[in-house]
Protein backbone atom coordinates (compact mmCIF):
# COMPACT_ATOMS: atom_id res chain seq x y z
CA UNK A 1 0.00 0.00 0.00
CA UNK A 2 2.92 2.56 0.92
CA UNK A 3 5.68 1.05 -1.13
CA UNK A 4 7.12 -2.14 0.06
CA UNK A 5 9.45 -0.57 2.34
CA UNK A 6 7.08 1.08 4.62
CA UNK A 7 4.47 -1.90 4.56
CA UNK A 8 7.70 -3.61 6.04
CA UNK A 9 8.72 -1.12 8.31
CA UNK A 10 5.02 -0.54 9.62
CA UNK A 11 4.13 -4.56 10.06
CA UNK A 12 7.21 -5.30 11.91
CA UNK A 13 6.83 -2.09 13.87
CA UNK A 14 3.84 -3.87 14.92
CA UNK A 15 5.09 -7.25 15.53
CA UNK A 16 8.30 -6.75 17.34
CA UNK A 17 6.20 -5.67 20.65
CA UNK A 18 3.98 -8.06 20.47
CA UNK A 19 6.27 -10.84 20.20
CA UNK A 20 8.53 -9.53 22.64
CA UNK A 21 5.47 -8.89 25.14
CA UNK A 22 4.45 -12.92 24.14
CA UNK A 23 8.13 -14.51 24.77
CA UNK A 24 9.69 -14.99 28.22
CA UNK A 25 10.66 -11.63 30.35
CA UNK A 26 14.45 -12.51 30.46
CA UNK A 27 14.44 -13.12 26.22
CA UNK A 28 12.08 -10.76 25.34
CA UNK A 29 14.65 -8.12 24.14
CA UNK A 30 16.46 -10.43 22.22
CA UNK A 31 13.02 -11.62 20.50
CA UNK A 32 11.74 -8.43 19.65
CA UNK A 33 14.97 -6.93 19.05
CA UNK A 34 15.81 -9.73 16.54
CA UNK A 35 12.24 -9.05 14.95
CA UNK A 36 12.85 -5.57 14.43
CA UNK A 37 16.58 -6.35 13.04
CA UNK A 38 14.97 -8.82 10.06
CA UNK A 39 12.20 -5.81 9.40
CA UNK A 40 14.94 -3.36 9.09
CA UNK A 41 17.11 -5.74 7.10
CA UNK A 42 14.25 -6.65 5.17
CA UNK A 43 13.58 -2.57 4.46
CA UNK A 44 16.92 -2.06 3.36
CA UNK A 45 16.69 -4.70 0.64
CA UNK A 46 13.30 -3.36 -0.72
CA UNK A 47 15.36 -0.26 -0.76
CA UNK A 48 18.38 -1.76 -3.04
CA UNK A 49 15.65 -3.14 -5.48
CA UNK A 50 14.10 0.46 -5.92
CA UNK A 51 17.40 1.45 -6.40
CA UNK A 52 17.78 0.17 -10.21
CA UNK A 53 13.98 1.27 -11.08
CA UNK A 54 14.06 5.23 -9.35
CA UNK A 55 17.42 6.26 -11.84
CA UNK A 56 15.34 6.80 -14.93
CA UNK A 57 11.94 8.06 -13.41
CA UNK A 58 10.72 8.27 -10.11
CA UNK A 59 8.03 6.04 -8.93
CA UNK A 60 4.44 7.59 -7.56
CA UNK A 61 2.46 5.99 -5.61
CA UNK A 62 -0.86 7.65 -4.79
CA UNK A 63 -1.96 6.86 -1.15
CA UNK A 64 -5.80 6.53 -0.41
CA UNK A 65 -8.69 7.69 -3.17
CA UNK A 66 -10.42 10.52 -4.84
CA UNK A 67 -9.96 14.25 -4.14
CA UNK A 68 -7.04 14.06 -1.48
CA UNK A 69 -4.28 13.77 -3.31
CA UNK A 70 -1.87 12.67 -0.67
CA UNK A 71 0.86 10.98 -2.91
CA UNK A 72 4.58 9.04 -2.19
CA UNK A 73 7.21 9.84 -4.85
CA UNK A 74 9.81 7.37 -4.62
CA UNK A 75 13.03 9.21 -6.06
CA UNK A 76 16.72 9.27 -5.72
CA UNK A 77 17.36 11.94 -2.73
CA UNK A 78 14.25 10.21 -0.96
CA UNK A 79 16.68 6.64 -1.08
CA UNK A 80 19.48 8.62 -0.78
CA UNK A 81 18.25 9.37 2.91
CA UNK A 82 16.31 6.33 3.36
CA UNK A 83 19.63 4.84 2.84
CA UNK A 84 21.02 6.73 5.48
CA UNK A 85 18.14 5.98 8.01
CA UNK A 86 17.72 2.70 7.44
CA UNK A 87 21.36 1.54 7.76
CA UNK A 88 22.23 3.47 11.05
CA UNK A 89 18.15 1.81 12.20
CA UNK A 90 20.00 -1.56 11.56
CA UNK A 91 22.75 -1.18 13.42
CA UNK A 92 21.40 0.57 16.42
CA UNK A 93 19.03 -2.33 16.75
CA UNK A 94 21.89 -4.88 16.59
CA UNK A 95 23.45 -2.49 19.05
CA UNK A 96 19.94 -2.27 21.20
CA UNK A 97 20.36 -6.09 21.88
CA UNK A 98 23.23 -5.50 24.04
CA UNK A 99 22.90 -2.36 25.54
CA UNK A 100 18.93 -1.96 26.52
CA UNK A 101 19.34 -6.27 28.32
CA UNK A 102 19.67 -4.01 31.44
CA UNK A 103 16.09 -1.95 30.97
CA UNK A 104 12.18 -2.57 31.30
CA UNK A 105 9.83 -1.86 28.08
CA UNK A 106 12.24 -3.07 25.56
CA UNK A 107 9.61 -4.54 23.06
CA UNK A 108 8.24 -1.07 22.86
CA UNK A 109 11.50 0.09 22.34
CA UNK A 110 12.49 -1.62 19.67
CA UNK A 111 8.74 -1.23 18.33
CA UNK A 112 9.45 2.58 18.61
CA UNK A 113 12.71 2.57 17.39
CA UNK A 114 11.49 1.09 13.73
CA UNK A 115 8.42 3.36 14.01
CA UNK A 116 10.85 6.08 13.83
CA UNK A 117 13.18 4.91 11.18
CA UNK A 118 9.83 4.39 8.75
CA UNK A 119 9.01 8.17 9.97
CA UNK A 120 11.98 8.87 8.20
CA UNK A 121 11.92 7.19 5.18
CA UNK A 122 8.28 8.21 5.19
CA UNK A 123 9.49 12.14 5.38
CA UNK A 124 11.98 11.17 2.29
CA UNK A 125 9.79 9.62 0.36
CA UNK A 126 7.09 12.17 1.23
CA UNK A 127 5.09 13.45 -2.38
CA UNK A 128 3.81 16.45 -0.79
CA UNK A 129 3.89 18.57 2.63
CA UNK A 130 0.76 16.42 3.97
CA UNK A 131 2.22 13.16 3.90
CA UNK A 132 5.28 14.95 4.66
CA UNK A 133 4.05 16.53 7.97
CA UNK A 134 2.58 13.27 8.69
CA UNK A 135 5.64 11.07 8.48
CA UNK A 136 7.69 13.73 10.46
CA UNK A 137 5.17 13.61 13.22
CA UNK A 138 5.38 10.05 13.65
CA UNK A 139 9.35 10.10 13.77
CA UNK A 140 9.24 13.01 16.25
CA UNK A 141 6.68 11.14 18.50
CA UNK A 142 8.38 8.01 18.52
CA UNK A 143 11.78 10.06 19.32
CA UNK A 144 10.43 12.13 22.25
CA UNK A 145 9.73 8.50 23.63
CA UNK A 146 12.80 7.07 23.24
CA UNK A 147 14.42 10.06 24.27
CA UNK A 148 12.85 9.98 27.37
CA UNK A 149 12.54 6.23 27.47
CA UNK A 150 14.17 5.55 31.03
CA UNK A 151 11.63 7.12 32.70
CA UNK A 152 13.71 6.33 36.16
CA UNK A 153 16.11 9.19 35.27
CA UNK A 154 15.67 12.45 36.42
CA UNK A 155 17.64 14.31 33.61
CA UNK A 156 16.07 11.99 30.95
CA UNK A 157 12.37 13.19 32.02
CA UNK A 158 14.09 16.74 32.09
CA UNK A 159 15.28 16.17 28.73
CA UNK A 160 12.24 14.59 27.10
CA UNK A 161 10.11 17.68 28.60
CA UNK A 162 12.77 19.74 26.62
CA UNK A 163 12.55 18.34 23.62
CA UNK A 164 8.66 17.65 23.09
CA UNK A 165 8.12 21.65 23.90
CA UNK A 166 10.74 22.91 21.25
CA UNK A 167 10.04 20.37 19.19
CA UNK A 168 6.12 20.40 19.34
CA UNK A 169 6.25 24.20 18.71
CA UNK A 170 8.45 23.56 15.69
CA UNK A 171 6.03 20.88 13.98
CA UNK A 172 3.18 23.58 14.80
CA UNK A 173 4.78 26.23 13.04
CA UNK A 174 6.17 24.31 10.14
CA UNK A 175 2.11 23.30 9.97
CA UNK A 176 1.17 26.75 9.99
CA UNK A 177 3.42 28.04 7.54
CA UNK A 178 2.16 25.03 4.92
CA UNK A 179 -1.29 26.16 5.81
CA UNK A 180 -0.24 29.96 4.36
CA UNK A 181 1.58 27.78 1.54
CA UNK A 182 -1.29 26.21 1.03
CA UNK A 183 -3.10 29.16 0.83
CA UNK A 184 -0.80 31.24 -1.56
CA UNK A 185 -0.83 28.21 -4.17
CA UNK A 186 -3.66 25.96 -3.69
CA UNK A 187 -1.91 22.84 -3.42
CA UNK A 188 0.39 21.03 -0.72
CA UNK A 189 1.79 18.48 -3.71
CA UNK A 190 5.77 19.62 -3.52
CA UNK A 191 5.90 19.69 -7.04
CA UNK A 192 2.99 21.29 -7.79
CA UNK A 193 4.24 23.98 -5.70
CA UNK A 194 7.53 24.17 -7.15
CA UNK A 195 5.83 24.52 -10.62
CA UNK A 196 3.28 27.25 -9.16
CA UNK A 197 6.45 29.23 -7.00
CA UNK A 198 9.00 29.47 -10.33
CA UNK A 199 8.50 32.57 -10.79
CA UNK A 200 7.21 34.06 -7.64
CA UNK A 201 8.37 37.11 -7.02
CA UNK A 202 8.36 36.86 -3.31
CA UNK A 203 5.77 39.31 -1.43
CA UNK A 204 5.31 39.11 2.30
CA UNK A 205 2.72 36.13 2.54
CA UNK A 206 5.54 34.08 0.98
CA UNK A 207 8.39 35.03 2.58
CA UNK A 208 6.14 34.19 6.08
CA UNK A 209 5.42 30.88 4.71
CA UNK A 210 9.01 30.02 4.00
CA UNK A 211 10.22 31.64 7.31
CA UNK A 212 7.80 29.45 9.19
CA UNK A 213 8.74 26.45 7.59
CA UNK A 214 12.27 26.84 7.86
CA UNK A 215 11.80 27.41 11.52
CA UNK A 216 9.70 24.95 11.57
CA UNK A 217 11.87 22.39 10.64
CA UNK A 218 14.91 23.96 11.71
CA UNK A 219 14.06 23.17 15.53
CA UNK A 220 14.90 19.34 14.52
CA UNK A 221 17.16 20.60 12.64
CA UNK A 222 19.36 22.58 15.25
CA UNK A 223 19.58 26.09 13.72
CA UNK A 224 21.42 28.28 15.78
CA UNK A 225 18.68 30.27 17.98
CA UNK A 226 16.71 26.92 18.31
CA UNK A 227 19.63 24.38 19.21
CA UNK A 228 18.87 24.47 22.70
CA UNK A 229 17.11 20.83 22.99
CA UNK A 230 20.00 19.18 21.35
CA UNK A 231 22.94 18.75 23.80
CA UNK A 232 20.47 17.80 26.79
CA UNK A 233 18.31 15.23 24.11
CA UNK A 234 21.29 13.98 23.23
CA UNK A 235 23.20 13.67 26.16
CA UNK A 236 20.23 11.96 28.32
CA UNK A 237 18.81 9.63 26.30
CA UNK A 238 20.31 6.31 26.20
CA UNK A 239 23.31 5.93 23.84
CA UNK A 240 21.55 3.89 21.33
CA UNK A 241 18.80 6.97 21.13
CA UNK A 242 21.37 9.12 20.91
CA UNK A 243 23.02 7.59 17.94
CA UNK A 244 20.12 7.75 15.73
CA UNK A 245 18.81 11.17 16.90
CA UNK A 246 22.19 12.20 15.73
CA UNK A 247 23.11 9.98 12.81
CA UNK A 248 19.69 10.37 11.18
CA UNK A 249 16.61 12.33 12.70
CA UNK A 250 18.75 15.70 12.75
CA UNK A 251 20.23 14.69 9.26
CA UNK A 252 16.81 14.33 8.13
CA UNK A 253 15.49 17.54 9.27
CA UNK A 254 18.54 19.12 7.17
CA UNK A 255 17.73 17.34 4.40
CA UNK A 256 13.87 18.43 4.55
CA UNK A 257 14.93 21.98 4.70
CA UNK A 258 17.39 21.82 2.06
CA UNK A 259 14.69 19.80 -0.21
CA UNK A 260 12.00 22.55 0.56
CA UNK A 261 14.82 25.17 -0.11
CA UNK A 262 16.15 23.94 -3.55
CA UNK A 263 12.88 21.79 -4.73
CA UNK A 264 10.19 24.29 -3.81
CA UNK A 265 11.80 27.72 -3.20
CA UNK A 266 14.41 28.34 -5.55
CA UNK A 267 13.23 31.62 -6.93
CA UNK A 268 13.45 33.62 -3.95
CA UNK A 269 17.32 31.49 -3.97
CA UNK A 270 19.00 35.28 -3.47
CA UNK A 271 17.19 35.99 -0.42
CA UNK A 272 17.55 32.94 1.53
CA UNK A 273 21.40 32.29 0.51
CA UNK A 274 22.11 35.27 2.45
CA UNK A 275 20.24 34.28 5.74
CA UNK A 276 21.88 30.94 5.29
CA UNK A 277 25.54 32.20 5.44
CA UNK A 278 24.32 33.59 8.33
CA UNK A 279 23.60 30.59 9.99
CA UNK A 280 25.89 28.85 9.01
CA UNK A 281 28.35 31.20 10.75
CA UNK A 282 25.90 31.36 13.91
CA UNK A 283 26.22 27.37 14.27
CA UNK A 284 29.61 27.00 13.53
CA UNK A 285 30.58 29.60 16.15
CA UNK A 286 28.34 28.46 18.70
CA UNK A 287 29.05 24.62 18.37
CA UNK A 288 32.87 25.03 17.84
CA UNK A 289 33.42 27.61 21.37
CA UNK A 290 30.73 26.55 23.14
CA UNK A 291 32.20 22.90 22.83
CA UNK A 292 35.15 23.84 23.65
CA UNK A 293 34.04 24.54 27.09
CA UNK A 294 32.60 21.34 28.30
CA UNK A 295 33.46 17.93 29.86
CA UNK A 296 30.78 15.53 28.86
CA UNK A 297 31.96 13.59 25.87
CA UNK A 298 28.57 13.49 24.58
CA UNK A 299 27.84 17.13 24.90
CA UNK A 300 30.99 17.24 23.34
CA UNK A 301 29.64 15.53 20.58
CA UNK A 302 26.59 17.35 20.48
CA UNK A 303 27.92 20.47 19.89
CA UNK A 304 30.13 19.03 17.32
CA UNK A 305 27.05 18.50 15.43
CA UNK A 306 25.47 21.75 15.45
CA UNK A 307 28.40 23.23 14.16
CA UNK A 308 28.90 20.43 11.30
CA UNK A 309 25.07 21.53 10.46
CA UNK A 310 26.88 24.35 10.26
CA UNK A 311 28.87 23.41 7.54
CA UNK A 312 26.32 21.43 5.81
CA UNK A 313 24.56 25.45 5.45
CA UNK A 314 27.37 25.85 3.81
CA UNK A 315 26.55 24.25 0.79
CA UNK A 316 23.11 25.90 1.43
CA UNK A 317 24.61 29.38 1.51
CA UNK A 318 26.53 28.47 -2.19
CA UNK A 319 23.05 27.89 -3.78
CA UNK A 320 24.77 25.87 -6.41
CA UNK A 321 24.50 22.31 -7.71
CA UNK A 322 28.21 21.99 -6.17
CA UNK A 323 26.86 23.24 -3.00
CA UNK A 324 23.58 21.01 -3.19
CA UNK A 325 26.21 18.11 -3.13
CA UNK A 326 28.26 19.46 -1.10
CA UNK A 327 25.53 19.35 1.40
CA UNK A 328 24.17 16.29 0.85
CA UNK A 329 27.56 14.22 1.24
CA UNK A 330 28.02 16.10 4.10
CA UNK A 331 24.51 14.84 5.61
CA UNK A 332 25.58 11.48 4.68
CA UNK A 333 28.84 11.20 6.05
CA UNK A 334 28.39 13.14 9.18
CA UNK A 335 25.19 11.26 9.91
CA UNK A 336 28.01 7.94 10.13
CA UNK A 337 30.90 9.49 11.27
CA UNK A 338 28.39 11.01 14.28
CA UNK A 339 26.91 7.72 14.81
CA UNK A 340 30.22 5.75 15.00
CA UNK A 341 30.96 8.65 17.84
CA UNK A 342 27.77 8.27 19.56
CA UNK A 343 28.34 4.28 19.66
CA UNK A 344 31.91 4.47 20.88
CA UNK A 345 31.02 6.44 23.97
CA UNK A 346 28.08 4.35 24.32
CA UNK A 347 30.39 1.60 24.66
CA UNK A 348 32.40 3.69 27.30
CA UNK A 349 28.85 4.01 29.40
CA UNK A 350 28.11 0.36 29.00
CA UNK A 351 31.23 -0.65 30.62
CA UNK A 352 32.23 2.13 32.77
CA UNK A 353 28.75 4.28 33.40
CA UNK A 354 30.65 7.49 32.82
CA UNK A 355 30.83 9.98 30.77
CA UNK A 356 33.11 12.65 31.58
CA UNK A 357 36.42 13.55 30.11
CA UNK A 358 37.50 12.81 33.93
CA UNK A 359 35.71 10.08 34.25
CA UNK A 360 36.63 7.93 31.26
CA UNK A 361 40.40 8.96 31.16
CA UNK A 362 42.90 6.16 30.75
CA UNK A 363 40.40 4.14 28.99
CA UNK A 364 42.11 4.13 25.81
CA UNK A 365 44.10 1.22 27.24
CA UNK A 366 41.73 -0.76 28.56
CA UNK A 367 38.88 -0.92 25.30
CA UNK A 368 41.70 -0.62 23.00
CA UNK A 369 39.13 -1.58 20.38
CA UNK A 370 36.56 0.67 21.00
CA UNK A 371 39.15 3.63 21.51
CA UNK A 372 40.89 3.14 18.32
CA UNK A 373 37.25 3.46 16.35
CA UNK A 374 36.39 6.64 18.50
CA UNK A 375 39.53 7.95 17.56
CA UNK A 376 38.98 7.09 14.27
CA UNK A 377 35.27 8.68 14.18
CA UNK A 378 36.92 11.85 15.89
CA UNK A 379 39.49 12.15 12.93
CA UNK A 380 37.08 11.67 10.53
CA UNK A 381 35.15 14.81 12.60
CA UNK A 382 38.26 16.86 12.11
CA UNK A 383 37.74 16.16 8.29
CA UNK A 384 41.67 14.04 8.01
CA UNK A 385 42.50 12.96 4.32
CA UNK A 386 41.96 9.25 4.24
CA UNK A 387 37.92 9.48 5.97
CA UNK A 388 35.07 10.09 4.38
CA UNK A 389 34.73 13.69 6.29
CA UNK A 390 37.34 15.20 4.51
CA UNK A 391 35.68 14.54 0.93
CA UNK A 392 32.26 16.44 1.86
CA UNK A 393 34.09 19.01 3.84
CA UNK A 394 36.59 19.00 0.40
CA UNK A 395 33.21 19.51 -1.84
CA UNK A 396 31.75 21.60 0.39
CA UNK A 397 34.75 24.00 0.62
CA UNK A 398 34.82 23.81 -3.11
CA UNK A 399 31.09 24.95 -3.41
CA UNK A 400 31.92 27.93 -1.14
CA UNK A 401 34.76 28.77 -3.62
CA UNK A 402 32.87 28.54 -6.38
CA UNK A 403 29.51 30.38 -5.77
CA UNK A 404 32.20 33.29 -4.85
CA UNK A 405 32.28 33.22 -0.78
CA UNK A 406 35.93 32.70 -0.21
CA UNK A 407 35.12 33.95 3.25
CA UNK A 408 32.77 31.30 4.47
CA UNK A 409 35.30 28.61 3.07
CA UNK A 410 38.16 30.09 5.41
CA UNK A 411 35.71 30.18 8.08
CA UNK A 412 34.93 26.30 7.54
CA UNK A 413 38.27 25.76 7.59
CA UNK A 414 39.28 27.97 10.74
CA UNK A 415 36.42 26.37 12.35
CA UNK A 416 37.71 22.73 11.68
CA UNK A 417 41.08 23.54 13.46
CA UNK A 418 39.17 25.50 16.39
CA UNK A 419 37.29 21.97 16.80
CA UNK A 420 40.19 20.03 16.89
CA UNK A 421 40.65 21.95 20.18
CA UNK A 422 38.19 19.47 21.88
CA UNK A 423 38.23 16.71 19.75
CA UNK A 424 41.65 16.33 21.21
CA UNK A 425 41.14 16.40 24.68
CA UNK A 426 38.55 13.41 23.87
CA UNK A 427 41.95 11.77 22.26
CA UNK A 428 43.73 12.89 25.18
CA UNK A 429 41.40 11.22 27.48
CA UNK A 430 41.57 8.20 25.82
CA UNK A 431 45.30 7.31 26.08
CA UNK A 432 45.90 9.16 29.15
CA UNK A 433 47.30 6.44 31.83
CA UNK A 434 43.82 4.72 33.53
CA UNK A 435 43.55 4.91 37.09
CA UNK A 436 40.42 3.88 39.76
CA UNK A 437 37.59 2.33 38.25
CA UNK A 438 39.09 2.57 34.58
CA UNK A 439 41.50 0.11 35.63
CA UNK A 440 39.12 -2.62 35.91
CA UNK A 441 36.94 -2.50 32.81
CA UNK A 442 37.30 -4.77 30.18
CA UNK A 443 36.64 -4.74 26.33
CA UNK A 444 33.20 -4.15 24.96
CA UNK A 445 31.27 -7.23 24.09
CA UNK A 446 30.86 -8.39 20.61
CA UNK A 447 27.69 -7.39 19.79
CA UNK A 448 28.49 -3.82 20.72
CA UNK A 449 31.71 -3.89 18.62
CA UNK A 450 30.25 -5.12 15.30
CA UNK A 451 27.93 -2.20 14.43
CA UNK A 452 31.20 0.28 15.16
CA UNK A 453 33.23 -1.96 12.81
CA UNK A 454 30.71 -2.05 10.13
CA UNK A 455 29.96 1.94 10.89
CA UNK A 456 34.00 2.13 10.32
CA UNK A 457 34.58 -0.25 7.68
CA UNK A 458 31.84 2.47 5.73
CA UNK A 459 33.91 5.55 7.10
CA UNK A 460 37.00 4.54 5.56
CA UNK A 461 35.58 3.41 2.50
CA UNK A 462 33.71 5.94 1.33
CA UNK A 463 36.98 8.32 2.09
CA UNK A 464 38.97 5.89 -0.10
CA UNK A 465 36.92 5.35 -2.72
CA UNK A 466 34.33 8.18 -2.66
CA UNK A 467 33.05 7.51 -6.28
CA UNK A 468 29.80 6.04 -5.84
CA UNK A 469 28.38 8.04 -2.82
CA UNK A 470 29.92 11.10 -4.71
CA UNK A 471 27.56 10.28 -7.95
CA UNK A 472 24.98 8.93 -5.97
CA UNK A 473 24.81 12.55 -3.93
CA UNK A 474 25.05 14.59 -7.50
CA UNK A 475 22.59 12.57 -9.05
CA UNK A 476 20.27 13.34 -5.73
CA UNK A 477 21.07 17.15 -6.06
CA UNK A 478 20.38 17.21 -9.89
CA UNK A 479 16.84 15.96 -9.07
CA UNK A 480 16.09 18.52 -6.26
CA UNK A 481 17.51 21.17 -8.43
CA UNK A 482 15.55 20.50 -12.04
CA UNK A 483 11.83 20.17 -11.04
CA UNK A 484 10.86 19.73 -14.90
CA UNK A 485 12.25 16.38 -14.47
CA UNK A 486 9.23 15.10 -12.75
CA UNK A 487 6.78 16.07 -14.42
CA UNK B 1 -20.45 36.96 3.87
CA UNK B 2 -17.51 37.58 6.37
CA UNK B 3 -14.67 37.55 4.36
CA UNK B 4 -11.54 35.32 4.69
CA UNK B 5 -9.10 38.17 6.31
CA UNK B 6 -11.20 37.58 9.76
CA UNK B 7 -10.57 33.92 9.86
CA UNK B 8 -6.68 34.42 9.12
CA UNK B 9 -6.79 37.30 11.20
CA UNK B 10 -8.05 34.90 14.29
CA UNK B 11 -5.43 32.02 13.56
CA UNK B 12 -3.01 34.68 13.64
CA UNK B 13 -4.05 36.22 16.95
CA UNK B 14 -4.23 32.31 18.44
CA UNK B 15 -1.08 31.24 16.95
CA UNK B 16 0.67 34.53 18.57
CA UNK B 17 -1.34 33.86 22.00
CA UNK B 18 0.46 30.31 21.63
CA UNK B 19 3.81 32.08 21.20
CA UNK B 20 3.23 33.76 24.10
CA UNK B 21 1.99 30.68 26.26
CA UNK B 22 5.03 28.89 25.65
CA UNK B 23 7.75 31.93 26.35
CA UNK B 24 6.06 33.30 29.69
CA UNK B 25 4.45 30.52 31.23
CA UNK B 26 6.64 27.95 33.31
CA UNK B 27 3.65 25.30 34.35
CA UNK B 28 4.12 22.20 32.11
CA UNK B 29 0.42 22.18 31.64
CA UNK B 30 0.03 25.35 30.26
CA UNK B 31 3.22 25.08 28.14
CA UNK B 32 1.06 21.74 26.42
CA UNK B 33 -2.13 24.18 26.20
CA UNK B 34 0.28 26.82 24.55
CA UNK B 35 1.42 23.69 21.90
CA UNK B 36 -2.20 23.29 21.23
CA UNK B 37 -3.44 27.07 20.17
CA UNK B 38 -0.25 26.65 17.74
CA UNK B 39 -1.63 23.55 16.29
CA UNK B 40 -5.76 24.68 16.16
CA UNK B 41 -4.19 27.70 14.92
CA UNK B 42 -2.97 26.05 12.09
CA UNK B 43 -6.00 23.67 11.38
CA UNK B 44 -8.39 26.95 11.32
CA UNK B 45 -6.00 28.37 8.58
CA UNK B 46 -6.33 25.65 6.59
CA UNK B 47 -10.52 25.24 7.14
CA UNK B 48 -10.50 28.64 5.94
CA UNK B 49 -8.44 28.22 3.21
CA UNK B 50 -10.24 25.56 1.75
CA UNK B 51 -12.60 27.49 -0.47
CA UNK B 52 -10.55 30.49 -1.11
CA UNK B 53 -9.47 29.25 -4.29
CA UNK B 54 -12.55 27.88 -6.37
CA UNK B 55 -15.97 29.70 -5.20
CA UNK B 56 -18.58 27.39 -4.49
CA UNK B 57 -16.28 24.37 -3.48
CA UNK B 58 -14.62 23.37 -0.62
CA UNK B 59 -11.16 21.59 -1.00
CA UNK B 60 -11.75 18.10 0.86
CA UNK B 61 -7.57 18.30 1.17
CA UNK B 62 -7.84 20.77 4.01
CA UNK B 63 -10.78 18.67 6.10
CA UNK B 64 -8.39 15.58 5.67
CA UNK B 65 -5.59 17.25 6.42
CA UNK B 66 -6.86 18.74 9.52
CA UNK B 67 -8.62 15.80 10.65
CA UNK B 68 -5.82 13.77 10.57
CA UNK B 69 -3.21 16.37 12.29
CA UNK B 70 -5.82 16.32 15.34
CA UNK B 71 -5.20 12.98 15.50
CA UNK B 72 -1.38 13.76 15.42
CA UNK B 73 -1.55 16.46 18.06
CA UNK B 74 -3.41 14.16 20.47
CA UNK B 75 -0.68 11.68 20.12
CA UNK B 76 1.90 14.94 21.22
CA UNK B 77 -0.20 15.84 24.36
CA UNK B 78 -0.54 12.60 25.61
CA UNK B 79 3.09 12.01 25.30
CA UNK B 80 3.54 15.26 26.74
CA UNK B 81 1.59 15.22 29.90
CA UNK B 82 2.66 11.35 30.58
CA UNK B 83 6.12 13.06 30.90
CA UNK B 84 4.77 16.13 32.87
CA UNK B 85 3.51 13.01 35.43
CA UNK B 86 7.55 11.67 35.27
CA UNK B 87 8.51 14.88 35.85
CA UNK B 88 6.13 15.44 38.51
CA UNK B 89 7.15 12.04 39.79
CA UNK B 90 11.02 12.94 40.29
CA UNK B 91 10.50 17.59 40.93
CA UNK B 92 7.48 17.42 42.86
CA UNK B 93 6.48 20.69 41.13
CA UNK B 94 5.33 21.30 37.41
CA UNK B 95 7.30 24.24 37.26
CA UNK B 96 9.98 24.34 34.21
CA UNK B 97 12.27 26.24 36.32
CA UNK B 98 12.92 23.99 38.33
CA UNK B 99 13.98 21.44 36.43
CA UNK B 100 17.76 22.36 36.26
CA UNK B 101 19.66 19.30 36.26
CA UNK B 102 20.86 19.73 32.62
CA UNK B 103 22.77 23.28 31.93
CA UNK B 104 25.62 23.77 29.71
Amino acid sequence: MLTAVLDTLFLFALIAPIVGILSPRERSHLVSGSVALIGLLAAAVFLTNFLSRVFAKPIEVPLGAGLVNAVLVVDIPGLFIGFLAVSIGILVVLYSLKFMERDSGTPFYFGLLTLMVAGMVGVGFAGDLFTLFVFWELMCISSYVLVGFRTQVKESVEAAVKYIVMSAAGSATALFGMSMLYGLTGTLNLVGLASALASAKGGFWLYAALAMLITGFGVKAAIVPLHTWLPDAYTAAPSPVSTILAGASTELAVFVVVKLLFFVFPALRGSWVMFFATFSVLNMLLGNVVGLLQNDVKRILAYSSIAHIGYIFIGVAAGTQLGLTGALLHIFNHGLLKALAFLCIGAIIYRLGARTLDDIAGIGRKMPVTASLFILAILGLIGMPPLNGFISKLVLFTSSLDAGMLWLGVLLVIFSAVSTGYYLRILKALIAPPSGRVSEAREAPALLLIPMIVLAFLVILFGVWPDPLLSFAKSSSSWLMEVGRYA
Amino acid sequence: MISYSIYLAGAAVLYLTGIYALITKRNLIRLIMGIEMLVNAAHINFIALASYWRPGFVDPLATAIVTVSIGVAGCIGAVFLAFAIYAYKHYGTLDVRRMRELRG
